[in-house]
């Protein structure tokens, strides 16, 4: 069975680089985030970790599922866990996600987020 | 391994290298265990580094386990414009709550307490003195890699 949240992790990619584009770097933050986070999720939920409706403490846990890549698990975790305060930042705090930090980690969020798609295809 | 040791741990290896920014620690989402590592003021050329020393002490005290630790790294510039109260660890001392719980944002439960950190202008708190002697000395030996 592919990643249940394949699409839309798609879909979002799309719609973060648009506002990168655009100039919305917050928006970015969140949209670039959220994409690898569904990724994740679609993964937890493959792999029978999560529900659809699980909630609790899930940015928490998806570093951990995002740390249990082989040899990539430290790297993983730790570009998510920078991607995901720059979310923080966007969403919570009244300063503005710097482009450039943004930028810096795009290929290594998509990176992650494809890994966690070609997951459930390989256990298939 | 709890809460506060994590919190002791970081705060006394980040003040080592950089012994007069504010550094407190913020609850970010549902997870009171994951915590956002605030830092305040910092030099724009160790933004980069300080990051890089968080998300390293993330996963080498956290991975496996229910902790987070998440960078929150201010330079002086962002600092100034968006968080004045901080531009000095005084201030944020005399601050004495969350700068996030003042704007009553979701971040409303402040699990630590600023850390106040230039020794020339204050003694040693009292955590400093005995069960942090040890990662006092590795925080040495950090400044030193970081110089």
């Amino acid at each position: 069975m592919a990643n249940i949240l394949s699409v839309k992790s798609e879909d979002t990619w799309t719609e973060g680089k648009r506002c990168l584009d655009a100039g919305m770097v917050n928006s970015a933050a969140n949209r670039i985030y959220y994409s690898v986070f569904q990724a994740v999720k679609g993964y937890a939920i493959h792999r029978g970790s999560w529900t659809m409706e699980t909630t609790d403490r899930v940015h928490t846990d998806a570093l951990k599922f995002v740390e249990q890549s082989g040899k990539l698990g430290r790297f993983y975790r730790s570009k998510m866990n920078e991607l995901f305060s720059l979310r923080v930042l966007a969403d919570y705090y009244p300063d503005t996600v710097i482009k450039k930090d943004l930028e810096e980690l795009l290929a290594d969020a998509d990176s992650i987020r494809r890994h966690h798609i070609s997951r459930c295809a390989d256990k298939t | 391994m709890t809460l506060e040791a994590l919190k002791t741990i970081v705060r006394t290896m980040l003040s080592g290298a950089f012994p007069c920014v504010t550094i407190q620690f913020d609850q970010i989402g549902d997870n009171p265990l994951h915590l956002g590592v605030s830092v305040y003021g910092v030099e724009p050329n160790a933004v980069r580094w300080l990051k890089d020393k968080i998300l390293a002490l993330d996963y080498d005290l956290c991975a496996g386990t229910d902790f987070a630790l998440t960078p929150l790294v201010r330079d002086k510039e962002t600092t100034a414009k968006f968080y004045p109260q901080f531009t000095s660890p005084w201030q944020a001392e005399a601050f004495g709550v969350s700068f996030a719980s003042q704007l009553n944002m979701a971040f409303d439960v402040r699990l630590g307490w600023p850390s106040v950190l230039c020794p020339e202008q204050f003694e040693p708190a009292a955590w400093e003195s005995s069960e942090a002697a040890l990662m006092a000395r590795v925080a040495n030996q950090e400044l030193a890699l970081a110089a």
